[in-house]
């Protein structure tokens, strides 16, 4: 058994990592060797002392994540990736949860489809109500009225949405839940937008500058529905870890970001 | 010794980010653990006057010896 030798004093519970993908290439390839590099992510996970991962599926690599998930159940969650242009989504979704144990649903931008279309997801967003199982949202901001200079250095085309989607989700389905991942894209936008909508939560894998972004979203919404994510492999875990760690907040605060709410989200825990 | 290289001071344009100070960095390297920072400004990235803020950060960093520094 390896020791946790970079990460903190365990005074948590657990740590849950709520954004890991298994090694791809653009969205819709595995990489070359995935299931070996994947075994190296799990050695440095658990050197960084974080106890489970949950794994979103993305493109058509769900059976992939449904064999990882099969061989690590006491450290991997699957969450199913969700395909909003394909309308047996809902019955996929139902197929993985019942049948393979998966506890959420993954949305990202598909080859022909943006995410400025989510309000279309509808009978998704149903089905996770129906489990009650969170939507994990690839997020990055969009904005009407951004001079072009700003667009061209924080938009990514098919990739970002305007934050009044965030809101109008939360008041659409009150009894669905939602992680908005990076923080909403651009966050100080994206958590005023879900102040009134406590089905709202983000994770914080990083993205543009985001200095004292920790200390910034508890104080715009407190640290029940902040959660921690890493966006492995595509960032480290040590690196997003590092952001709670220094975080001008509250022990109590860290443990709740590192682990306790998704252990409420994921209903772990009573 | 930990030598941060690559740090930033001032407003990044596009969206508000704490500790953008001199102070606010010196805060952040303290909490963890890092003893110098070779920093740039952002205002010498993005203002067309960008000398404006490579002077500012000259005084800045004389104010911090030992602790920031700019590349000459």
């Amino acid at each position: 058994m390896l020791k946790s030798t970079y990460c903190f004093d365990r005074g948590f519970k657990l740590i849950v990592d709520m954004h890991v993908h298994i090694p791809f290439s653009g969205l819709e390839y595995v990489e070359v060797e995935w299931r070996e590099k994947f075994k190296n992510m799990l050695i440095v996970a658990q050197k960084a002392g974080i106890d489970k991962q949950v794994i979103l599926g993305l493109s058509s690599n769900n059976e992939f994540v449904r064999e990882l998930v099969d061989k690590h159940r006491d450290k991997l969650i699957g969450f199913v990736r969700g395909c909003c242009t394909d309308p047996k989504a809902p019955l996929i979704i139902e197929k993985f949860v019942k049948e393979y144990g998966f506890r959420g649903v993954k949305i990202h931008a598909e080859p022909n489809w943006s995410l400025s279309g989510l309000l279309s997801a509808h009978t998704i967003f149903l089905k996770a109500a129906e489990f009650d199982i969170p939507v994990v949202i690839h997020s990055w901001h969009d904005e009407e009225g951004l001079m072009h200079e700003a667009r061209t250095l924080i938009i990514s085309e098919g990739f970002s949405f305007p934050v009044r989607i965030i809101a109008e989700l939360g008041r659409r389905y009150p009894n669905t839940k939602f992680v908005f991942v990076h923080m909403g894209g651009m966050w100080a936008k994206a958590l005023d937008a879900a102040r009134p909508y406590p089905n709202i939560y983000f994770d914080k894998s990083g993205f543009d500058p985001e200095r004292g972004i920790i200390e910034s979203a508890v104080e715009m919404i407190g640290a029940s529905r902040i959660l921690f994510g890493s966006d492995a492999p595509g960032r480290s875990y040590i690196s997003q870890l590092a952001k709670v760690k220094y975080a001008d907040i509250s022990e109590g605060d860290k443990r709740k970001i590192l682990g306790e709410n998704a252990l409420k989200l994921l209903k772990e825990v009573s | 010794m930990i030598i941060d290289v690559n740090a930033y001071l001032g407003r990044w344009p596009f969206m508000p980010l704490k500790y953008e100070t001199a102070e606010g960095i010196l805060t952040l390297m303290d909490r963890a653990g890092i003893d110098k920072a070779v920093v740039t400004s952002l205002n010498s990235v993005f203002h067309y006057n960008y000398e404006a803020g490579n002077f500012e950060l000259c005084e800045i960093c004389k104010q911090h010896p030992g602790r920031l520094y700019h590349l000459q």
